[in-house]
């Protein structure tokens, strides 16, 4: 049976693809800061489809932590799939902001992932094949005002896993990036968005259905790599001006 | 966050508030914390705007919708209060377990159910909501997280089972379930001339049926005043298939703002009942239908609420007791006459139980009645307050978004007693909505 590792599974995408992963029979091990609703989230994904959960309540911003689950990571074994949805953000990130939320955003958003990203791929299995989601963001398209150190570290995270694609391009390791538009979640919520959010559920599900394909780079929703586009398209004398 | 528009669900109300979607128990606490005065929200569908208020944070509980704990010997089980009736009823009935309390549409929420004390179809059978509770998990900012139950904190128990969720966030909630008599449920509908035989009718079957409620047209006046169907429903072990699963549509809270015109007026109220009526007699007496449609059966019939339009609809339901079911029905029926009303829904039910503190409750027989949401059926529905208080009856209080302290004071004996030990438990009123404001606890 396959079994695959969510990390940022309390909530949002990550809670979302934990559930539907579960449901389609897939063993699962949930990784993320919060005990109480990682163990609510195991707890119920277990009692509706009757399969195996393991959690880890790991903050991943702490070194400490960030190393403990290192070494759990070379004990796993039969792990098919690893789907990276952790993310942070703050409210006022315009890149002026205190430096210890500057560092904490770098952190969650990029640093953590990338030493659980370099620990895992040393431990894999090279003969058997892993498939590692990155969930991105759209925000990467061109740089603005609003989301800075956000959009900055989630720009670096992307890339990286860009380059982590070239590294590993003849290898059985695969590297998926999704760069997700607006997602209802905790992040969206009560925001005023230029668009509708799509439910957690829905973009899990539209996720899960790439899993296959040989794509490495998908937007989702698909309109947004036109939206994207477009962005990038706009001369600067008036993208100065958008208040986006 | 920002201040939102939230509407009450009949329509009636319009409220200026904020809300917060938690979706962590550390966010939900510290969203808690730092409002001045909040309320939990389930689906929001409150027909008297129980989830949110004016200024007020509303906590939307959907993101905490998990099973805890599952009881698969004994039927125990322990759920979060954002968890849909629809996900529970689906959860347990794969699993051979059933809870027959249910409200009639699947996003109504457990919390929801908990706040209200609500009653399902078979209420004189097994009573309300509260009756099948085996422990509650709420979160006071001012006491943290207490567990409370018939054996421990029984004042804080007590005050939650319908206390309109002015006693905390409610977290969890443990529920005690009956095993599933079958896999399909056998309806059998009777006709019935007027409201009196139908009580008739409806009480001589309680002990044959599961389910025991009825659909009345009240816009015939004279003897076949009440003519209608009764509708009386057990488990049977069948060849349909089990229940699927079930993927509804979350109610639009905002349809009756958006959809603008009225369709109801005395012409189409009577068309929609003449035609109700017709297909219900013309279809045939004995029916096996799916366990969902049973449970839920407003679902898919959501249309019925976007008739009224902008202006929104009100809902009247009142307990009378046994005795005084004749004088309610000609009282009722005077009403409708002396105001014109075009009455969209008239529906029975009977039951049993003791009256606690605001909670709708106690022996008798239940009238529910929907008109559109007038000026006339304001008047006509004070109106039916009086007749209501003169022979003893109690209006339910979750369906009225116009319900004032004084006329509950005059319907519920323990108003006093409910209002005075809210208040010794949360002076501050730290919960509050726009129905503790009106209501005046």
């Amino acid at each position: 049976m396959n079994t695959a590792v969510i990390l940022g599974a309390s909530s949002g995408v990550g809670r979302a693809l934990a559930d539907k992963l579960a449901r389609d029979g897939c063993n699962l091990v949930l990784i993320a800061r919060s005990k109480r609703d990682l163990e609510a989230n195991a707890t119920n994904i277990s009692l509706k489809y009757n399969i195996d959960v393991q959690v880890y309540a790991i903050d991943i911003n702490e070194k400490y932590e960030r190393d403990k689950l290192i070494s759990y990571v070379s004990n796993w074994k039969n792990i098919n799939s690893v789907f990276i949805t952790v993310g942070e953000m703050v409210e006022d990130d315009n890149g002026l902001q205190d430096c210890n939320i500057v560092d904490r955003l770098v952190n969650s958003n990029f640093l953590s992932i990338t030493h659980f990203l370099s620990a895992l791929i040393q431990s894999a299995d090279k003969r058997v094949s892993l498939n590692i989601f990155l969930m991105s963001s759209i925000t990467i398209s061109r740089p603005r005002k609003s989301n800075l150190v956000y959009a900055t570290s989630k720009m670096a995270i992307d890339f990286y896993c860009r380059g982590l694609q070239h590294l590993l391009a003849d290898t059985s390791i695969r590297i998926v990036i999704f760069r997700l538009g607006y997602i209802d979640t905790a992040m969206s919520y009560g925001k005023k968005l230029l668009l509708h959010p799509v439910s957690p559920g829905l973009a899990a599900q539209k996720i899960l259905t790439k899993l296959n394909k040989r794509r490495r780079i998908y937007y989702y929703p698909g309109y947004w790599r036109y939206i994207v586009f477009a962005v990038k398209m706009v001369p600067w004398i008036i993208y100065k001006k958008m208040g986006f | 966050m920002n201040r939102t528009i939230i509407n009450s669900f009949d329509g009636t109300e319009t409220i200026f508030g904020f809300i917060e979607r938690p979706e962590k128990y550390n966010h939900l606490f510290q969203a808690v914390k730092s409002s001045s005065g909040c309320i939990a929200r389930g689906a929001g569908l409150s027909y008297c705007a129980a989830g949110s208020g004016n200024e007020i944070t509303s906590i939307d509980m959907t993101k905490f919708n998990r099973i805890l704990m599952f009881d698969e010997t004994n039927g125990t089980i322990k759920v979060e209060s954002g968890l849909s009736v629809g996900d529970f009823i689906s959860f347990i009935v794969k699993r051979g377990w059933y809870f027959n309390v249910i409200p009639g549409y699947p996003s109504i929420t457990i919390g929801g159910c908990v706040a209200f004390n609500v009653h399902g179809k078979s209420q004189y059978n097994i009573g309300t909501f509260g009756d099948h509770i085996k422990e509650i998990t709420i979160f006071h900012p001012d006491y943290g997280e207490i567990i409370c139950s018939k054996s421990a904190n029984t004042d804080v128990f007590d005050l939650t089972i319908g206390g309109f969720g002015l006693t905390g966030v409610i977290l969890s909630v443990t529920i005690v379930l009956s095993r599933l008599q079958g896999n399909i449920v056998l309806r059998q509908k009777v006709k019935c001339r007027n409201l009196s035989e139908a009580v008739e009718k409806m009480f001589s079957s309680k002990n044959e049926y599961e389910n025991v409620y009825s659909w009345n047209n009240l816009n015939i006046s004279g003897k076949n005043f009440g003519r209608g169907i009764i509708y009386l429903e057990k488990f049977h072990q069948g060849t349909l298939t089990q229940f699927n699963e079930y993927n509804y549509t979350r109610f639009n809270t905002d349809f009756s703002k958006k959809t603008g015109i009225n369709f109801i007026n005395h012409f189409t109220a009577e068309l929609i009942c003449y035609l109700y009526y017709s297909k219900e007699f013309i279809s045939p007496s004995f029916a096996t239908i799916r366990i969902a449609d049973s449970t839920f059966p407003i679902y898919g019939k959501e249309i019925y609420y976007y008739l009224f339009g902008s202006q929104g609809f009100r809902e009247y339901q009142l307990i009378v007791p046994f005795t005084a079911a004749d004088e309610l029905f000609s009282g009722v029926q005077n009403l409708i006459k002396k105001f014109g009303i075009p009455v969209t829904l008239g529906s029975l039910k009977i039951f049993k139980g003791e009256n606690k503190y605001l909670s709708f409750c106690k022996d008798g027989v239940c009238l529910a009645i929907d008109v559109p949401a007038t000026a006339k059926s304001q008047t006509f529905f004070s109106e039916m307050d009086n007749l209501a208080m003169r022979i003893n009856g109690i209006a339910n209080i979750s369906k009225d978004s116009r319900l004032n302290a004084r006329t509950i004071n005059g319907m519920y004996s323990q108003y006093g007693k409910f209002r005075s030990e809210l208040l010794k438990y949360d002076p501050g009123k730290y919960f509050t909505s726009s129905l503790r404001e009106r209501i005046e606890v």
